[in-house]
């Protein structure tokens, strides 16, 4: 754990001690036309394909004119998820689940105590094995197949997803070795009902609808699209022109799969020729008229983002560990602890203007009843959670407030045998409530963020009386540090 | 009407122009840009042609002068499911068939930044 954190650590440090090392809104916009190039082999019809594809494209020498829009641009061009553990987890700062689901695997990270006093670390790994599968199609392990069965079976694999949760605090030294020990929680997730895949063909009509009135004549389709035409024009005409394009055309095309070759020629190529054009202004135009494209598409994709989803969980709980740090000893009978099974739904639809509205109901069962249990039913839960968009705090990314509330009828000891933590009984039965207030603060782009939440439990396991109780927590998202540090 | 060595295709003066762009297994979400000079001479709208498979067809007449040139730009948008790569297989195809000459066909799969464009340009000659 040590390690990791020295190794995020450092990975911030170089991002942020070092300007000219951040990869630039031009190089991130020009890197998937370099690994179309790095993709095909030198002197092939492929790689003269692809060099062609990219010399063809005036949005790119357009980009190379570095606007502010290029940031929105590049935004825009990436594509919500639920970083954190369950609910259950050790040191959540999550209260209700969420019906998202995140894209790679994501790394969270929380410190903190939630409902129980045993202090722990937390790391989750989702994935879905459409995903996996599609990796191992990228890797060359599974060859494509664009067969009717073969979308059937991947539109099916995509409704599924598979998490787990460690918690290093289940080895003495804290560290992270991924055992069977530390697994705290094993979860999938099946969409029952999801149309927010903006693919989905409920959503056909709304995207006519969009080209229909984005490529009428003045508006931003049509515009961009002439803006565009025009551009290259002014360029591609040029005197100096056609030896640039010769030239760029000749050494792509035999360049080898080298990134940092192929990059340095793109480079080169788009700059010069972004000086052919007459007027300086031209190139900002276009990127304007792209941003402003891809604005009007925005709001389509986010309306299709809230449309409802209902999701069915199953969570696999293991029991604490009987050894423990010392600062989480517990005293419980000389029998195995239950593992225990939670079955949840979680309903998502859109509440109030941008809000979010998630309802959730939930049923924990002993995987195996003890003779002193009162057979295998533990609890049963609601819960609702209101999500509002804070505005966008400095031009970056927006925040997040949250309102969550829970009541559990512990029907009886939340083990399933007596137990107590440090002197207190753990979990005994009864009625809990919950109430929560979160709000999070992103840090930038950096793909870093705080949550704060603020908890008020009518009980927790080692106190009688009701507590409130502060959590702060340190998110990394995984996918935009790697988004930001490879230019993809 | 060929290719020449700057990538521009060289056209004959009053020479038509066949454009076709298909849409193959994406929502069709392509845009012309208005001619440079002329004005298209046929629209059509986008027509399912296949499974998966969306076509628009234009055509234009090359001007009679010469030298001069004509030009127009595609951009075409490929809808994105987050979380999920886009699948092998789609892609656009842009389909150039003069008066003269065998037709021409340009791939164009999903390179971002999005919506990808791709200018072609006519120069007219005798």
């Amino acid at each position: 754990m040590r390690l990791f954190l020295a190794w995020v650590a450092s990975m911030v440090a170089a991002d942020l001690a070092l300007p000219q090392a951040t990869v630039s809104n031009l190089s991130q916009i020009l890197q998937p036309s370099i690994d179309d190039i790095a993709s095909t082999a030198p002197n092939t019809p492929e790689r003269t394909l692809a060099v062609t594809r990219l010399l063809n494209r005036p949005g790119l020498v357009a980009a190379a004119t570095d606007t502010e829009d290029l940031r929105f641009i590049v935004e825009a061009n990436r594509i919500d998820k639920q970083v954190g553990g369950s609910a259950g987890a050790s040191g959540s700062t999550n209260l209700v689940s969420s019906g998202s689901i995140p894209r790679l695997l994501g790394i969270a990270m929380e410190h903190g105590a939630l409902t129980q006093t045993v202090s722990g670390t937390t790391i989750t790994f989702r994935t879905n094995p459409a995903g996996v599968l599609q990796a191992l199609r990228s890797g060359g392990l599974v060859s494509p197949q664009q067969d009717a069965a073969t979308r059937n079976t991947v539109d099916f694999l995509q409704r599924f997803n598979v998490g787990l949760t460690f918690d290093t605090s289940r080895e003495n030294d804290g560290r992270f070795t991924g055992s069977y020990r530390q697994l705290q929680e094993a979860s999938t997730q099946i969409y029952l009902y999801n149309r927010r895949d903006p693919n989905h063909q409920k959503w056909q009509e709304i995207w006519n609808e969009f080209r229909q009135t984005v490529s009428t004549p003045g508006a931003p389709g049509s515009q961009l699209a002439n803006a565009l035409n025009a551009f290259g024009v002014s360029y591609r005409t040029a005197a100096a022109y056609d030896s640039l394009r010769q030239s760029a055309m000749a050494r792509l095309t035999s360049a080898t799969q080298d990134q940092a070759e192929i990059t340095a020629i793109v480079t080169e190529y788009v700059q010069t020729a972004a000086q052919f054009v007459a007027s300086g202004s031209q190139g900002r135009d276009v990127t304007r008229l792209w941003a402003q494209y891809l604005r009007e598409q925005k709001v389509v994709y986010d309306g299709i983002a809230r449309s409802p989803v209902l999701t069915f969980e199953y969570v696999l709980t293991r029991p604490p560990v009987q050894n423990a740090p010392s600062n989480a000893t517990t005293a419980v009978a000389a029998a195995t602890l239950p593992d225990l099974s939670v079955l949840r739904l979680v309903f998502v639809r859109p509440f109030i203007g941008s809000s979010d509205m998630t309802l959730t109901s939930s049923m924990g069962i002993f995987n195996n009843a003890l003779p002193s249990m009162r057979g295998n039913i533990r609890d049963w839960q609601v819960g609702g959670k209101l999500d509002f968009r804070l505005p966008e705090l400095a031009g970056r990314s927006h925040g997040q407030l949250t309102f969550s509330g829970l009541y559990m009828n512990l029907r009886q000891d939340a083990l399933g045998v007596p137990a107590t933590i440090n002197g207190k009984p753990a979990g005994p039965k009864g009625q809990i409530g919950f109430f929560q207030a979160r709000v999070r603060f992103p840090l930038g782009d950096s793909g870093f963020s705080v949550p704060l939440s603020m908890t008020v439990a009518s009980r927790t396991d080692l106190i009688d009386e009701t507590e409130v109780r502060g959590n702060i927590g340190l998110t990394f998202d995984l996918d935009k540090l790697f988004w930001r540090t490879t230019a993809r | 009407m060929n290719l020449l060595p700057n990538g521009n295709f060289r056209v004959a003066p009053g020479e038509i122009v066949n454009v076709a762009v298909t849409a193959q297994n994406t929502m069709f979400l392509a845009i012309f840009s208005d001619l440079l000079v002329a004005d298209w001479d046929f629209v059509s709208p986008p027509q399912q042609v296949g499974a998966n498979r969306v076509r628009e067809v234009r055509r234009f007449t090359a001007p009679q002068n010469a030298p001069a040139r004509e030009s127009f730009t595609l951009i075409m948008d490929f809808i994105r499911t987050p979380g999920v790569p886009i699948p092998p297989g789609t892609q656009y195809i842009i389909e150039l068939q003069g008066s003269i000459g065998n037709p021409i066909q340009v791939p164009v799969p999903p390179v971002a930044p999005f919506p990808v464009d791709q200018q072609f340009i006519f120069e007219v000659r005798p």
